[in-house]
């Protein structure tokens, strides 16, 4: 198991979910109105907070998405994103539980795409998988030592 | 310097906390930082454009509701029909009835004469439905219950596609076969060769 620690490996799974999670704020940061009647067909979230979720939630997907690529506060970005996930992950089961048919909304804000909610949790879950590789295996480089 | 083992031991799960501390502490400040970009960006937006979202918008509260008058995605422009209005059609005899549910809900009933277009499996039936359409009648796209939407992307897509008059029943299933209205089965009849 000791190639998990592999700091190129761990550079792949850092650009798989910079990557994803920066193509999926994109289209919801340029669109915060479409963005938000998306929350609200998943028909879970109180009115009030919907708006604001979609003001903000793509921008903190942007910037950990970049944080992870280029290597600043990695584990704080990957804490933030592998939590995205996890809550991701819950929301599309639930939603998938209650019938309801709609698009994720997971990379895209157009309500007429077409997505399947069980195929959207489970590339949500491997993912994850990318998320908990960093968790577990990352440690930051020891500038100290590297001077010395 | 030589650390008695058990006092290194205690150093390396101080070192954990620590560092775990510090990720969730990056991770605290991630999230303030990205909301404020994320609010600043709408600021500017609104105040230079029309592109920007409202802070607060009336959204009706459907948290608890599990039947929607209107679809959870309804749009201006989409043409909805009311129970009454699609038997109308029906009873007009020149519409085509679309069930947009899957295979096996068509085959176990359905509305009277209408053809199956899963639009989930669009890209598998869309050429064997296309030459039984005419851009020129009517088109009516129905679903199960107001739970489901895929009427509502089939009559656009079919609107995209140039057959204007697509409409939507919503919930039509339901409310169809609770009228009592002409149904009928069909067993394994639409199969698609791929």
């Amino acid at each position: 198991m000791r190639f998990l620690s592999d700091r190129r490996l761990l550079l792949v799974s850092r650009l798989v979910l910079g990557i994803v999670f920066i193509y999926a704020s994109y289209d919801k940061a340029l669109n915060p109105l479409a963005f938000a009647q998306i929350i609200h067909n998943y028909r879970i979230m109180p009115p009030s907070l919907i708006n604001i979720s979609a003001i903000i939630l793509p921008w903190i997907e942007l910037l950990a998405g970049v944080l992870i690529i280029v290597g600043l506060r990695v584990r704080g970005a990957n804490l933030i994103l592998g939590g995205l996930l996890v809550f991701y992950i819950a929301l599309l089961s639930v939603t998938a539980i209650r019938g309801i048919n709609i698009n994720c909304g997971c990379f895209s804000t157009s309500a007429s795409v077409r997505t399947n909610l069980v195929v959207d949790t489970i590339r949500d879950v491997v993912f994850l998988i990318f998320a908990l590789h960093i968790l577990l295996f990352y440690r930051p480089p020891k500038r100290s030592r590297a001077i010395g | 310097m030589i650390i008695p083992c058990r006092f290194r031991l205690t150093l390396s799960r101080l070192e954990f906390i620590l560092s775990a501390m510090k990720s969730l502490r990056d991770a605290i400040l991630i999230l303030i930082v990205g909301a404020l970009i994320g609010i600043a960006v709408n600021t500017v937006r609104n105040s230079t454009s029309a592109k920007g979202l409202a802070w607060d918008t009336p959204w009706p509260d459907n948290r608890q509701k599990r039947e929607l008058e209107l679809p959870p995605s309804y749009q201006p422009g989409d043409s909805l029909l009311s129970l009454e209005e699609a038997y109308g059609i029906y009873l007009r005899g020149n519409a085509i009835f679309i069930d947009s549910r899957e295979p096996y809900e068509y085959e176990e009933d359905h509305i009277k004469g209408a053809i199956n277009l899963p639009f989930e499996q669009w890209d598998t039936y869309w050429e064997s439905v296309r030459p039984m359409l005419d851009p020129r009648k009517e088109i009516v796209a129905y679903c199960g219950g107001l739970d489901c939407e895929l009427s509502l992307f089939l009559a656009r897509e079919l609107k995209q596609l140039g057959y204007e008059h697509s409409y939507i029943f919503f919930g039509g299933w339901q409310k169809w076969n609770d009228a009592g209205l002409p149904v009928e089965k069909s067993e394994g009849s639409h199969e698609i060769s791929q």
